[in-house]
């Protein structure tokens, strides 16, 4: 069956990404010890609050409020 | 899997594209909107006006579900070379949420139609009928009678493991 709307999946996809929220981790220098800067460039992109699945994230938690503000009063 | 052997006859022919110029449709051209801000500040006046939220309460009321009218929504403003495919489902939460906020100020009970409820329903369809077959099975099989002491016997003989490569 072909899928015709996709809003239900991408709803869902949202509120994994708005549980995800990224962990605030201590920046290691990048010596010796520290991690590949490869993989320190991925988990950068990673919590980045400028992707744009971040950021529709942001919104909606912002209507969301909105809408408990409504309901509850 | 039945669905996988069906042949795909409603979708575009290889090439249907180009039958057309290039840029005489709108989708074909650069959409106006490139960005997910920009596209929301395309539709939030709009739904915000009078005249929009009017009939949308109308539509929510008639029990049209809200994810049915954003994907619309935002389908026709591909179609109109607002934005692209891209930008659209990126957006499409956002409007899912703020049809919802409308109908919510306005206290209007509407259908969500996001999957957790189409689930929820299914589930207690699929359990209901579950409850039915089990109930059937118990109905049809004889209920289990207590050991006979040859039986419990032979039960424990067979529990008790001898020979060669039995573990003491």
């Amino acid at each position: 069956m072909p899928l015709t709307n996709p809003s239900p999946i991408l709803h869902q996809n949202i509120n994994t990404v708005m549980k995800m929220k990224p962990e605030e981790k201590e920046v290691s220098a990048n010596t010796l010890m520290g991690p590949p800067k490869r993989r320190q460039m991925n988990d950068d992109k990673r919590g980045d609050p400028m992707q744009p699945s971040r950021r529709i994230a942001s919104y909606i938690e912002a209507i969301r409020q909105k809408r408990e503000e409504i309901t509850n009063a | 899997m039945l669905d996988q052997m069906q042949p795909m006859i409603d979708t575009a022919i290889p090439g249907q594209s180009l039958t057309a110029e290039l840029g005489s449709r709108p989708w074909t051209n650069p959409p106006q909107y490139g960005t997910v801000e920009e596209a929301l500040d395309y539709y939030i006046p709009r739904l915000q006006s009078d005249e929009v939220t009017e009939q949308l309460l109308d539509v929510l009321e008639m029990g049209i579900p809200v994810t049915t009218i954003a994907n619309t929504m935002q389908l026709g403003a591909v179609m109109e070379g607002k934005h692209t495919i891209d930008v659209g489902m990126l957006v499409l939460p956002v409007l899912v949420e703020l049809i919802m906020l409308i109908g919510d100020t306005a206290k209007v009970k509407y259908t969500s139609g996001l999957e957790k409820d189409k689930e929820m329903s299914g589930t207690t369809v699929k359990l209901a009928l579950e409850r039915f077959k089990q109930e059937q099975k118990d109905d049809s099989m004889p209920e289990e009678t207590a050991d006979t002491p040859v039986i419990a016997e032979m039960r424990e003989a067979a529990d008790k493991r001898t020979g060669l490569m039995s573990r003491s």
